[in-house]
């Protein structure tokens, strides 16, 4: 998958607004900046997209690896943002 | 995940774990049971960052080696201050900057004792320590 792409995410606490590039983006920061909160929301609402409380905006369907198994998700999928 | 699930209270009711919970996650540590942040609210303990979680467990757990590849750079002075009341042995895969003061962190890989961020920063380098 090649391009940009905008990720919107956001709750009522927090909004976090990425334009990402492929292939690989790395997230750095300080401790506390909210690099895990994004995590943590994102599976949240892949988990409950219609009653999570929580809006993603993006072209592409994001996923978060997070199983032992992250080699089969990435195989399997195409078309997709990995987090 | 490990600190989530061994925890002890008396660890967050330290005036240490308030402080590096203010410092590092700009939040307050009201004891064992909640944590106030100016972003997200009212929070349990296991969501503050993984910085301070980590931190905290190499204040008060002398039993384990402790990665802190999930310290970020504003984490490193507390590295330096909590090495000063205890000698400390961590696991860092990162060059972590450290504030521009002496210290002395010996270098498990060689042997070597640096005492300036820039010493540490080129005996990582020149010995290939994160190849």
């Amino acid at each position: 998958m090649v391009g940009r792409y905008d990720i919107e995410l956001y709750n009522n606490k927090v909004h976090y607004h990425l334009n990402i590039k492929r292939n690989i983006t790395v997230l750095r920061g300080d401790s506390a900046s909210g690099k895990s909160e994004f995590i943590r929301l994102l599976s949240a609402y892949n988990a409950n997209p219609e009653s999570s409380g929580i809006t993603l905006i993006s072209e592409k369907t994001c996923s978060v690896l997070t199983e032992e198994n992250w080699r089969l998700f990435v195989e399997s999928y195409k078309e997709r943002i990995f987090l | 995940m490990y600190f989530d699930n061994t925890y002890e209270d008396k660890w967050l009711e330290s005036d240490l774990a308030k402080e590096i919970v203010k410092d590092v996650d700009k939040s307050d540590l009201e004891g064992p049971n909640l944590v106030v942040s100016p972003v997200l609210g009212s929070i349990p303990v296991t969501r503050i960052s993984g910085g301070a979680k980590t931190l905290i467990q190499i204040a008060f757990d002398d039993e384990h080696i402790f990665n802190v590849s999930a310290c970020g750079d504003n984490c490193a002075k507390w590295l330096l201050k909590i090495g000063r009341d205890k000698d400390i042995f961590v696991r860092m895969g990162h060059i972590m900057h450290f504030p521009d003061e002496s210290f002395d962190i010996k270098i498990a890989n060689t042997g070597d004792v640096v005492h300036t961020p820039f010493e540490l920063v080129e005996k990582v380098i020149k010995e290939g320590l994160l190849n």
